[in-house]
Formats: structure tokens, C-alpha cells, sequence
């Protein structure tokens, strides 16, 4: 049987902890049916470019804008929040989880 | 270490109308208790104008805050507002919400906070618990009821 797979997650909010520890525990509920594990990592909106340009983040799930340029997927996650809109913003992460799993084979 | 919720913590229907005004009479009672050292109230306005707060929740609330270097115990400050304050949406700062209630967090090491987060992040989508919140006329028992939904049991 496959070892679970492991996405590594941006979670950014204004103050690196508040919002993404709210988000952490969505993001393993989501992956969980992907057969996927959630390793999520709390942080600073301007900290976010130099830390992706690093690799090994799959995708960032921010409550904040964030400057600068992003190559991985950024989903909007005040949605997971209020719970107005969450059914979209669960299918666009699930959306994208799959497609980065899809691509590993 | 368990979330200090108390009544001298709560304020129920305040009159002001700004939300600078709003959340340094919150504040207030954060210092009074020494939950927060000097410049507190400061930093979270400041954080307020570049990472806004205000959620569309069905009531809409503010979840104000600033980094734990500012806070000595952690608490929770809870305001309900006579006329709602608009504050900018977070995440989304060109829009508004119209603020029915101020959560003012006082978090001294978040890490260790995350269940504490986590219950408030289920009350956020839980329009009964903002609506007892809300409408809450007894600070005390507003306080029990901050307790029970906030505050796993067993801890003080």
C-alpha cells in the first residue's frame, strides 16, 4: 500500500499564527479523502516570497494579501473562516491538492 | 495556559462609533488586569490599518490582535457594539463589514494557543453562539458562556 503523500502549506496571516492556526486543522480535513497529508506552516504575509522561491511549498492558503511574486497556487482562505463561500474555497484547494498530486504520479 | 475570560473583560453595548475608540475601551480593562504590556493597544490599531480584521461572518465580528511580544497573560476582551463599526474586511481591504461585536485577543505564545483558536474559529461560523454573544445583557453571563464555549474543560 502507497505511503500517505505529504503537501507542504503556506498558511498566512497578518500575524503568521492567528488565522493559519485556524486554517491548519481545514487543511488536514481537506487532504485527508486525497490520501494526502497536510504539513502546514504558519507565516508572515512578506515573508512569503523569499520562502517559496526556497521550494518544497506546494501551495499557501492566505487571510491576507501578500506582496511580491508567488509561483505556487495562492487560495484566498478567509472563506474557511466565516463560513460563507466555504464549499468553494474547500473545492478550490481540493481542486489544486489533486492537480499536485496528479503531477507527482 | 487557559485564556483569561472575565467580565471586566466584557463590555456590552458600548456607544462608541469608531473603532480606534472601541478598541482602546477594550483595551482598557486587557491593562488594568497587566494581560498586556505598554504599547499594546498601539500595535493592534497599527495592525489594523495593514492587516485588517473585520470577517462577513453571519454577524459580522473583528478579530483585532497584535503579535505576542506585547502581551504578558493571554486573554480575550470581548465588545458588543450599540451601532455596528465598519472595519475593513481581511484579506479583502477594499471592502467593509459592518462590525456587530469586537473580539480583542491578547495571545502570548499562539502556538499554544491553537485549540483556544480553533473554538473561536467554530463559534465564527456558528451564527446562534454570535447572536447569544450579541445580544448578551449580563456580562456575567456572558463570561459562563465565553467559558463554556471557548475554554476546554478542566482548565481554569
Amino acid at each position: 500500500m502507497a505511503t500517505r503523500q505529504t503537501l507542504t502549506i503556506l498558511a498566512v496571516c497578518g500575524s503568521g499564527v492567528v488565522s493559519s492556526s485556524m486554517i491548519a486543522q481545514k487543511m488536514e480535513e481537506i487532504l485527508k479523502p486525497l490520501g494526502a497529508e497536510a504539513k502546514v506552516i504558519g507565516l508572515l504575509p512578506t515573508s512569503v516570497q523569499t520562502y517559496v522561491e526556497q521550494g518544497g511549498i506546494d501551495f499557501v492558503v492566505a487571510t491576507s494579501p501578500i506582496p511580491g511574486t508567488i509561483t505556487v497556487p495562492v487560495i484566498k482562505g478567509v472563506a474557511l473562516l466565516t463560513g460563507f463561500g466555504e464549499e468553494a474555497c474547500r473545492a478550490e484547494i481540493t481542486r489544486v491538492a489533486k492537480d499536485i498530486l496528479a503531477k507527482r504520479g | 495556559m487557559a485564556i483569561l475570560i472575565s467580565e471586566r473583560l466584557i463590555h456590552l453595548g458600548m456607544a462608541e462609533t469608531a473603532k480606534d475608540a472601541a478598541i482602546r475601551k477594550l483595551a482598557r480593562g486587557l491593562y488594568d488586569l497587566d494581560c498586556v504590556l505598554e504599547g499594546y493597544v498601539e500595535n493592534v490599531l497599527a495592525r489594523e490599518e495593514t492587516y485588517p480584521t473585520g470577517l462577513p461572518t453571519s454577524i459580522p465580528v473583528a478579530v483585532c490582535h497584535t503579535e505576542a511580544r506585547f502581551v504578558r497573560r493571554s486573554a480575550l476582551a470581548v465588545g458588543t457594539l450599540a451601532t455596528p463599526i465598519p472595519f475593513q474586511e481581511m484579506g479583502t481591504p477594499e471592502r467593509q463589514v459592518d462590525a456587530e461585536i469586537i473580539f480583542l485577543l491578547a495571545l502570548a505564545d499562539p502556538k499554544d494557543q491553537v485549540p483556544w483558536l480553533k473554538k473561536m474559529a467554530g463559534v465564527f461560523k456558528d451564527r446562534a453562539a454570535l447572536a447569544a454573544i450579541r445580544d448578551a445583557t449580563d456580562p456575567r453571563a456572558l463570561e459562563a458562556f465565553l467559558k463554556s464555549t471557548l475554554q476546554e474543560p478542566g482548565t481554569a
